[in-house]
Parts: C-alpha cells; sequence; structure tokens
C-alpha cells in the first residue's frame, strides 16, 4: 500500500513538472503559432538565476524562485523584437530556424559563464515519511501545488484580464481583433514574455532537484514539444492532459527501467498519438481553450 | 485523328533553332543530368591528391562525409519540399551501424564493405519505418520538423545510456556516453580475401572523393528526370498532385528512404575516417549544422550542400582558432543571419553567376556546359506527345450523380439532401447565393470533404469514401478556385507533371486546342508565377485535360479575370463540352447564361430549382433569394 | 465627406480586384454599394478597413490619409467594421466578444449596458459562447461588437446575408436611431435591394473592379430593369 503510494506521488510529480514546462512552449505556440526552440534555454535560464542567487547572492530560495520568471520574461521581450516580429510574415521554418539558433548560443553563453557542469543546491523542506518510505516534500507536494497554481493563474490572466481577452481574440481571428483597434504587436509581445516567464520559472522550480548544467534545456525541448503537438488546439487544457498522460508513462517505464528509458517511453507515446489523431487529444474538444 | 490538332501544337517552331549537331546534344543532356562537372572534379581531386598533405586529405574526407548528410538533406528538403531535422540522426544511425557491423565482421573478413552496406540500408530501414508514420498519417510540416527533431533527441539519450557492459551487440560495445573507439577504416574487397587491408590516408581520400561524387551524380541524374519532376511537383504544390493523381505520400517515402540511405552512407564513411563514434553525433547541434549547410550552400541545388559544409565548416575550423571552442555560439549567429537576411544562402550568387556565363559564352557552349536549358531535351520530354496518331484520345463523357448527399459540420447542416444528375456531353452550371453550401457541395464531389449521408457515383462506380486523388485517376477532373498549379515551374514543366501522372488514360486531344486557342503554346519556358490570372486558371484546365477526364469540374472558373479573358473561357468551355462532360460552379451571373446550360440553384442546402438560365432568372422565388424577400410581394 | 475612396486598386498577391474605385460617404450618410458576387465588394471593405493592402489610390478619413495606416489605428479613429459572415470569436462569449473593442480602446465597461438597451435579445445570451448563437443573433453581436466603441462610420458587409426578414428589420432600426442621434456614416454593402433600398440615402452600382454609377434611392425600390442589370441579363 505504502508502496503504491510512493509510486503514485512519483507520477504526480514528473506529471506536475512536465505541466509546468510545457504550459510557457503551449502559450507561445497556442497563441502565436510560434515555435520557440529556444524554450529549453529559458527554462535553463530560469534555473541557473535560482542557483545563482541562492549561492553568490545568499537570496533565499523562494524569492529566488519568484526572480526567475522575470529575468527570461526580460530576455524574452527583446528576442521578440528582434528575432520574432521580422519573422511574423514568413514561413513558420523560419521562426524555427532563428529561435534553434539562439538556442545554440544561449547554450554556447551558458557554458562559457558558468562552465559545464554547476553545484547544485539543497532541496528545501527535506522529507516527510509514507509509511516504511522516505518523500522529498518539495517534489511530492509543492511541485505539484506549483503546477496547479500556474494553472490557476494563467486561467484567471486568460479569462479576467484585459489582456488575456486580447490574446485570445487575436489568436482567433487576428484581422478581426485590429479591426476592433487591438493592436497586434503589443500583444504578441505580452505573450511571448509571458511564455518566457512561464518556461523561466518552471526551470527556477526545478532546481532544487535537477542537476542544473547549460544542456538542462535541450533535453526538456522535446519532452515539452511532444506533449503541447500531442495536446492539441486546446492550448492549456489540452496540454494538461497530454502533460498527465505522458508523464505518467514516462514516470513508470523510468521506474522499471531508468530515467532516458523513460523519456524514450514518452516521445514515442507522443509520436503514436499523434499518429492516431493528428489533431491532438483536443481536437474534437468544443472549448479551445 | 484530327490533322488541325497537330497543326495547333507547333512546339518545334517556338525552340530556337540550333547549331549543336547530333554530338552537342549528347553532350547537353549528359551535362543537364549532371554527368560533366562532378566526375571532372573527382578526376582533378583525385589526381592533386598525392600534392596534399594528410592532415589536408583527412580533413576533405570528413567535409565530404559531412557534404553527403547535406546533400541527403538537400534531396529531402531542397527538391522533396519535406523539412526533416532528422538527417543526422540517420548519419548517426548510419555511424553506429558502421561501427557494429565493422567490429563484429572485420576481424573475420577483414573488409568492410560490408558494414558500409549494413550502415546504409539501416538507416534507410529507420527512414522508411519513420516515414510511414509520418507521411501515410499525413502529419503537418511543423509536426513533422518537431518529430524528427525528437527522434534525433530520443536517439540521443537512448545512445548516452548505453554505457554497461550489457550493452552489446556480438563483439561490439555501445559505450554509452563514450562511444565506441578503434573502429576500423574501410577496407574494401572480397570477404576473406587475402591482401584485404585498410585503406592509408591517400586511399581513404580517393575513396571519399569516389563515394561523394558517385552519390551526387546520382542523384542529379534522378532529379533531373520523371522522379525529380514529380518531386518539383510535391515541393510546389501537394493538393495539385494528388488532384492529378499522384499518390503523394508514397513519393514523399521513397524521397526520404532514399535520403536516409544516403545519409547512412555519409555516416559510415564519417565512422571510418574517425575510428570513432559517439552520441554526440545525435545532438541538436549537429543537427542545426546539417541545415545550415543546406542554408548556406544553397536550398535545393545539390552542389550547393557540399559548398555549404566546406564554407561553414572552414569558417568554423577559423572561429575555433579565435575563440576556442564555441562553436554553437557561432553555428547559432549564422543561422540567425542566414534566416534574416540570406533565406535563399548561396543560391542566388550562383545563379547570378550562371547567367553572366550565359550572356559571355556562346550559346552551344553555354548549354553543353549545362549554363543554359536545352530546349531540344525538353522537346524530348514533350514527345509524350507527337502530333497525331497515338499520342491523343479523343474526349469522353461520363455520368457523375450525386443523390441525397448530406453534410453536418458538428451541429450545422450545410447540405441537407442534394441530389444531381450530370450527364455529358454537355455542361451543367450551379449556381447559389452565399451560404447556401456551394462550396461544400463542391468539396463533396471532388472528395476533399466525406458527405455525412448519400452517395456519390462516378460512371457507374460508387466513389462515396474514395479520396480525390483516386477520383482523378477514375476520370474525374478537377479545377480548384484558386489556381492550384505549380507557379515556380515552367509552363512545360507544369505540363510534363500532368501528362506523366497520367498513367491509364492518354490526354485528351482538347489538351493541345486550348494551348493553342489560350496561346499558352508561345509560353512554354515562363515561369508560371508570371503569367496573369485567366492565363493561369487556364493551365489548370489544360492540365486538368492530361488525364483525359470524362468529367470535369470547374470550380468559379472566371473568378478574377478580366472582361477578356472571361468571354474566352465561355468558348473554352463549350469546347470542352463538345466531348465532355463539364461541372461548372459560379457566381457571376453573365458567365452562367453565356454558357446556355441547365442551371441547378441550391439554396439552404438543397437543391431548390433546375431549369434554364431564362427559367430561373426570371422566376419570382429565385429572384426573391437572390435580391430580398419582399420583392415578390411587391409586384 | 467624411470618407474618401480615390482610384483604389486593391486585390491579393498578382490579383487586382478592385481596379480604380471612387466613392465617398458624408457625415450622417448611408451609402451603399451594390452589386453581385465577384465584383470586389468585400475586396473593397477590407481595403478601407485596413486588413487588406491597397495596391493603387488612396483611402481619406477625416481629412486625413490613411491609406497607409493599419487597421488597429484605423479603428481607434473611428472607422469601425463588421465582415462579411460576422466573424464572431466563436470561441469567446457573447460579453467577450463586446468587450474585445473596448478593452483595446482602453473604454469603460459601463457601454456594455448601453448597448444592450439597443440590443435587448443579446441580455439573456451574455455567457454564451459566441459559436453557439443563431446567424442571425450573431450579427446582431457583430454589430453591437462594432458600434460599442462609437465608430465614425461603419462598414457593414452584406448584414442580410442568411438572416431572416424580421431581423433585417430590427438592424435597420438600430442602424437609423444610431444616424440619427449619432450621427453615424454607414458604407453598406449588399446584393440584397430591398434591405439597402430602405437604408440608403445614396447607392452605388458596382461592376467588376469599378464603380459604374450612382443610382437614385427610387432606382433600389422600383427594381425590375435594376435587378435584371444586376443579374446580368441586359448589359
Amino acid at each position: 500500500m505504502d508502496n503504491l503510494i510512493v509510486v503514485a506521488l512519483s507520477v504526480l510529480t514528473s506529471v506536475a513538472i512536465l505541466i509546468l514546462i510545457s504550459l510557457g512552449l503551449a502559450v507561445i505556440f497556442g497563441l502565436m503559432r510560434i515555435v520557440n526552440m529556444a524554450h529549453g534555454e529559458f527554462v535553463m535560464i530560469g534555473a541557473f538565476t535560482v542557483i545563482t542567487l541562492v549561492r553568490h547572492g545568499g537570496v533565499p530560495i523562494w524569492v529566488a524562485i519568484a526572480l526567475a520568471p522575470v529575468v527570461s520574461a526580460l530576455l524574452g521581450m527583446v528576442v521578440e523584437v528582434l528575432l520574432i516580429r521580422p519573422l511574423y510574415e514568413r514561413r513558420l521554418v523560419d521562426t524555427l530556424l532563428v529561435t534553434f539558433g539562439l538556442s545554440l548560443i544561449l547554450f554556447q553563453l551558458a557554458v562559457d559563464i558558468f562552465g559545464t557542469t554547476s553545484p547544485g543546491i539543497e532541496t528545501p523542506l527535506g522529507a516527510m515519511r509514507v509509511g516504511s518510505y522516505s518523500v522529498s516534500v518539495y517534489s511530492a507536494i509543492v511541485l505539484p501545488i506549483a503546477a496547479l497554481a500556474v494553472m490557476a493563474g494563467l486561467y484567471t490572466i486568460f479569462t479576467r484580464t484585459k489582456y488575456g481577452l486580447l490574446a485570445r481574440a487575436t489568436a482567433q481571428n487576428p484581422h478581426m481583433a485590429s479591426a476592433l483597434g487591438v493592436y497586434a504587436r503589443r500583444v504578441n509581445l505580452i505573450t511571448f514574455a509571458l511564455g518566457c516567464a512561464l518556461a523561466g520559472l518552471s526551470g527556477g522550480l526545478v532546481a532544487p532537484i535537477v542537476a542544473v548544467s547549460p544542456s538542462l534545456g535541450q533535453s526538456y525541448v522535446a519532452q515539452a514539444f511532444m506533449t503541447v503537438v500531442t495536446g492539441g488546439p486546446a492550448f492549456m487544457m489540452g496540454t494538461v492532459a497530454a502533460s498527465m498522460l505522458l508523464g505518467s508513462v514516462a514516470n513508470i517505464v523510468s521506474q522499471v527501467l531508468t530515467t532516458l528509458w523513460g523519456i524514450t517511453a514518452l516521445l514515442i507515446t507522443a509520436m503514436v498519438l499523434i499518429r492516431l489523431l493528428p489533431q491532438g487529444l483536443s481536437g474534437s474538444w468544443r472549448r479551445r481553450f | 485523328m484530327n490533322n488541325d490538332v497537330a497543326k495547333a501544337y507547333k512546339v518545334s517552331s517556338v525552340a530556337p533553332t540550333l547549331q549543336l549537331g547530333v554530338r552537342g546534344a549528347w553532350m547537353a543532356r549528359l551535362s543537364r543530368r549532371g554527368l560533366i562537372w562532378a566526375p571532372l572534379l573527382m578526376v582533378l581531386a583525385i589526381a592533386a591528391a598525392p600534392q596534399l598533405s594528410a592532415a589536408v586529405q583527412l580533413k576533405w574526407v570528413l567535409w565530404l562525409s559531412f557534404g553527403i548528410v547535406a546533400l541527403s538533406l538537400d534531396l529531402v528538403w531542397g527538391k522533396a519540399g519535406i523539412f526533416s531535422f532528422g538527417q543526422n540522426a540517420l548519419f548517426g544511425i548510419g555511424a553506429y551501424a558502421y561501427a557494429v557491423t565493422a567490429l563484429n565482421v572485420f576481424p573475420i573478413t577483414q573488409e568492410t564493405g560490408s558494414a558500409l552496406i549494413v550502415a546504409a540500408v539501416t538507416a534507410a530501414l529507420v527512414a522508411a519505418l519513420l516515414g510511414y508514420a509520418m507521411f501515410y498519417g499525413r502529419v503537418g510540416d511543423v509536426y513533422l520538423a518537431i518529430v524528427t527533431l525528437a527522434v534525433t533527441l530520443v536517439l540521443y539519450t537512448i545512445m548516452s545510456s548505453t554505457a554497461g557492459p550489457e550493452y552489446q551487440i556480438g563483439e561490439a560495445q555501445l559505450g554509452g556516453f563514450n562511444g565506441m573507439p578503434s573502429l576500423p577504416s574501410i577496407s574494401l574487397g572480397w570477404p576473406g580475401a587475402e591482401g584485404n587491408a585498410e585503406f592509408g590516408t591517400g586511399a581513404l581520400f580517393n575513396f571519399a572523393v569516389c563515394l561523394a561524387g558517385l552519390l551526387y551524380v546520382g542523384v542529379r541524374f534522378l532529379v533531373s528526370g520523371r522522379f525529380g519532376a514529380i518531386l518539383a511537383g510535391l515541393r510546389e504544390n501537394e493538393t495539385r498532385m494528388e488532384l492529378l493523381g499522384y499518390d503523394t505520400r508514397l513519393y514523399k517515402l521513397i524521397a526520404f528512404v532514399l535520403g536516409g540511405a544516403i545519409a547512412g552512407l555519409g555516416g559510415g564513411l564519417f565512422a571510418a575516417w574517425g575510428t570513432f563514434v559517439n552520441p554526440s553525433l545525435f545532438g541538436l547541434s549537429q543537427a542545426a549544422l546539417v541545415v545550415i549547410w543546406v542554408m548556406v550552400g544553397g536550398r535545393g541545388t545539390l552542389g550547393g550542400a557540399f559548398l555549404g559544409v566546406v564554407l561553414v565548416q572552414w569558417m568554423s575550423d577559423e572561429a575555433n582558432n579565435i575563440l576556442n571552442g564555441q562553436t554553437p555560439l557561432i553555428l547559432g549567429a549564422v543561422l540567425i543571419l542566414v534566416v534574416l537576411v540570406f533565406p535563399g544562402g548561396l543560391a542566388p550568387v550562383l545563379q547570378k553567376l550562371a547567367r553572366l556565363a550565359q550572356s559571355v559564352l556562346p550559346r552551344s557552349l553555354a548549354v553543353s556546359l549545362g549554363f543554359a536549358g536545352d530546349p531540344r531535351t525538353s522537346q524530348m520530354v514533350l514527345s509524350g506527345l507527337p502530333a497525331g496518331a497515338s499520342g491523343l484520345a479523343a474526349g469522353r463523357a461520363g455520368h457523375f450523380t450525386v443523390h441525397e448527399i448530406a453534410k453536418n459540420f458538428g451541429g450545422l447542416s450545410v447540405l441537407r439532401g442534394v441530389t444531381l444528375d450530370f450527364d455529358g456531353p454537355r455542361i451543367h452550371a450551379v449556381i447559389g447565393a452565399n451560404g447556401a453550401g456551394k462550396s461544400t457541395l463542391f468539396g463533396v464531389l471532388t472528395g476533399r470533404l466525406a458527405a455525412s449521408a448519400g452517395h456519390v457515383e462516378l460512371d457507374g462506380a460508387d466513389v462515396t469514401r474514395q479520396p480525390p486523388f483516386r477520383r482523378a485517376r477514375l476520370g474525374l477532373g478537377i479545377k480548384l478556385q484558386v489556381p492550384s498549379i505549380f507557379m515556380g515551374l515552367t509552363v512545360r514543366e507544369n505540363l510534363e507533371l500532368a501528362i506523366h501522372a497520367s498513367r491509364v488514360s492518354t490526354p485528351s486531344e482538347h489538351m493541345l486546342r486550348v494551348l493553342d486557342a489560350t496561346r499558352l503554346n508561345t509560353r512554354m519556358d515562363t515561369i508560371v508565377s508570371t503569367l496573369s490570372h485567366g492565363e493561369h486558371q487556364w493551365l489548370e484546365i489544360i492540365m486538368v485535360l492530361a488525364q483525359n477526364p470524362s468529367v470535369i469540374l470547374l470550380d468559379e472558373p472566371a473568378a478574377g479575370m478580366t472582361q477578356d479573358e472571361r468571354n474566352q473561357t465561355v468558348q473554352l468551355v463549350h469546347e470542352l463540352a463538345k466531348d465532355h462532360t463539364v461541372v461548372v460552379v459560379e457566381h457571376d451571373m453573365a458567365f452562367i447564361r453565356a454558357l446556355e446550360a441547365p442551371v441547378a440553384m441550391l439554396h439552404l442546402g438543397k437543391v431548390f430549382r433546375v431549369g434554364s438560365f431564362d427559367e430561373i432568372s426570371s422566376d419570382p422565388e429565385v429572384i426573391d433569394v437572390y435580391l430580398g424577400r419582399h420583392h415578390a410581394a411587391r409586384r | 465627406m467624411l470618407l474618401v475612396v480615390e482610384g483604389l486598386w486593391s486585390g491579393y498577391g498578382e490579383i487586382s480586384v478592385l481596379q480604380g474605385v471612387d466613392l465617398a460617404v458624408g457625415p450622417g450618410e448611408i451609402v451603399a454599394v451594390l452589386g453581385p458576387n465577384g465584383v470586389g465588394k468585400t475586396t473593397l471593405m477590407r481595403t478601407v478597413a485596413g486588413i487588406l493592402k491597397c495596391q493603387r489610390g488612396r483611402v481619406k478619413f477625416e481629412d486625413r490619409d490613411v491609406t497607409r495606416t493599419a487597421a488597429h489605428e484605423r479603428a481607434r479613429l473611428g472607422i469601425g467594421y463588421v465582415p462579411q459572415g460576422r466573424e464572431i470569436f466563436t470561441q469567446l462569449t457573447v460579453l467577450e466578444n463586446l468587450l474585445v473593442g473596448l478593452y483595446a480602446a482602453d473604454m469603460s465597461r459601463d457601454r456594455v449596458d448601453r448597448m444592450l438597451e439597443e440590443f435587448p435579445s443579446l441580455k439573456p445570451k451574455l455567457r454564451d459562447l459566441g459559436g453557439s448563437l443563431s446567424g442571425g443573433q450573431q450579427q446582431l453581436l457583430a454589430l453591437a461588437r462594432a458600434l460599442i466603441i462609437e465608430p465614425r462610420v461603419l462598414l457593414l458587409d452584406e448584414p442580410s446575408e442568411g438572416i431572416q426578414p424580421s431581423l433585417l428589420d430590427e438592424i435597420s432600426e438600430v442602424l437609423r436611431r444610431f444616424k440619427t442621434k449619432s450621427s453615424l456614416s454607414v458604407l453598406l454593402v449588399e446584393q440584397n435591394l430591398d434591405f439597402a433600398g430602405g437604408l440608403a440615402d445614396r447607392a452605388y452600382l458596382m461592376d467588376i473592379g469599378r464603380i459604374k454609377r450612382e443610382l437614385e434611392p427610387r432606382e433600389l425600390l422600383e427594381g425590375d430593369a435594376l435587378h435584371r442589370e444586376f443579374l446580368g441579363a441586359a448589359k
């Protein structure tokens, strides 16, 4: 019985992490139809922000985690203006390539600044007992709560704020939105910054529990992509549904075999799902949210 | 067979006369198929080899192996239009396959030719599996890019985790992150023969030159023939290819598998060069590099693949000397620069050079060196249409019926029981106000949309569940509202694709009549994008005629045309209707009237009225529908 | 003149659908542009709204040259647009549809209540998704959504398409009210001669790519000869 609870908690953690790292990508892809190949690097930047602030700045960890999205968002805004905006009229492949180039640059800069490995930070809040097992409070409780908080926060932003409404309208029908006075460029800038902020936040949140290195982004980006693509047109709930499915698969396989096999299983499951449901899990849902 | 038809087609009088003679023409053909420059370069390279230091030779072997995988991407992306991020994965698979095979086999047979073959085959098989899943699943472009990238990363993670001793195939330890060292270099010979030995640097260099050269020549040859024309069509306009009756999924798969085999060979060469493989081959940097090489060199030029490799690698090496170990940074910057500023790569520069050469050299020399197109060669292409006799068929009229067609989208029913009977040879017109369901009906007729209920029959065969390309093969010619032709190709190339698509049937003789009547026979070598909108519409009709369809569907053929063009189109449709069954869906009332055909009017998803144009246009209920409810009351 | 179009050429890529259109709309005027399908009426509207870039010619609004002005700027200046087919945000609620323009212009939410007095049938549907409304209700919503930001001129593209007569009356009523009390001008594109005739102060007849001639309102209401001209039966 305890064994099952521990396994369930482990699955919960995996799903939470997947939700966190995928939502930023989903927001940008879902609202702007842009593939941000540098998404993983924004996650990595968030993680390094936390590590640097905690180790070298003496900043309390929770404050550091709160600052991670700010750093990523600021960088995201610069990127949007310099690299994404000139490509609005071009094919999707072009933004894909440009953000790919950006990811290489950010990766190398991180290596130059931080080196190829980095000492980690302590996982806060210690452990709790579940029967005869010991489980990290941070992983089992904080991360899932964070995922829920992010989902709630996004929901609020998109349904209760001016920006949220304008962003959804622009995503559905950019021409009509313009004809009603919506300034698409400003909306897109905020959307991109939001997506990057989410990436940074997720990086900051996983910093205490993973080995943070410049290649952190690369290991997450494929998973995040496959989750978003599998999720389908409902950019938030579809991604969440896909995260639940794929995260569980990945976690269970990784417990039976190794972590790397878990990731492989996730990617293969996603590819199979896309083959079966080319529109994604939420393809036939009525509400595209 | 009509003589005037034959006379109407006067290609040979259009082509400029050349004083090439028989031998010149033969040379020109070879050049077009890449058989002059490449072998020349190969010979020069091998001759120059002894003058080069071993280090330089080895560098070139590396660059040639890169060039081979870049070539594979240029085939798959530049020629077939499939943006795959996974060519480096296939390269890596080839490298690992070579490694595993060579480690197992070399000690016994003292040769690694078999390992190279295994490399190519393994990569091709993986490409086949992946390609099948993607193309037959009709995955979109962006998703395809992401999926292929994901495959690369999957392989990276798998191969990185094979560190333990339990991960071995035969004698070969996979080695996880550290990879597999001490691989045998290339050694060619009969298995087990005496004297089989690994190549030294010089022999390896010659081998690499030959391999790269042969692969380049092979791809060039393939691509300049009919297969290449089909790939060009796929790249330019996949929908039109389907409507011409090509199974686009199959051709994409073939191109992808070929690309895989080539990439695999490149990987094998790479493994032999370095005598070492590791998982970094599957990394993101490697994936980016292949794309950068192709883009810098000029996508679609094939030769540009090698050019791009040399340029980028040279730059990267120089930069490495200055800024040590900053390769990803430089690559990233180059990629961004190329996409933002030079999306065409070096190709435009090369094209300018070619045009310069064309203007400076005497024409015959220019043609034989491949700098100018060869009209005589194109004439061979059109020999599919010899004037007179067996080349053309009389038009045939088919019977197309739809019975009680219903179509719902979610909760909305757009078509509510449409029954229509189109026989021939004659014209049938379908009209209806906006929202009446015309476009939806057209979608059901072509097969783009599946009917929610009812039947569609073509010449007695039930085609209700058949997709457009099957219906095209069964004799349904489809001309879409927005001209769906190959804008980047010439008129000639468009026609060639259309003609070669028809396997069973021969082109309708009307094809030549329309070519002549529209004066398009004098514009055979014009790039289609420069023609007028009306000419686009006509070209599409001509291409549809290549399959000698029994039923021709025209969706708003007069849309966007000038008045003169409309008049000419009316004539055109009358001509076609002499032998074919023609169904015209249109808005333009003057056009419909001039067609002098039975008209079926759609309203609210059903057939509202059928009759002649005069009957319908003076019917008060029709007027109600079109102009406003109250009109009848006022009368 | 409030809105002036001079020598307008517009289209898609190489195609020039409009080939020299000239027209003008005065303050507080309802002007109709009539013509059958395919002559370029919708292209005209999209170009004036700023969604489609013109190839040649000029658009002037309140004596300002807005030819190069972006669509969202034109909306802020006072050019409202109700496109053919309504183009409701189907995934947003009725209320949210109304709020888009308001939020973009930083206007107060109170205007929603005032607009609902003009369109009482929308009140019970505020929380429903735009996509669940009938065609007629969507038309009313599209109209409300454009009027809520108080445009000076409203571009109205085939509002009568697929709408039942009673709703058409309601739409006419609303437009007349706004014309009287707010001096709203309307550029109305229509195929429905009756609807246009009942509303318009002036009308233009459009042929392929250009304005053929200006019409008297009584011509619209009499109709026989006009409708034949319309259907292309007489040239």
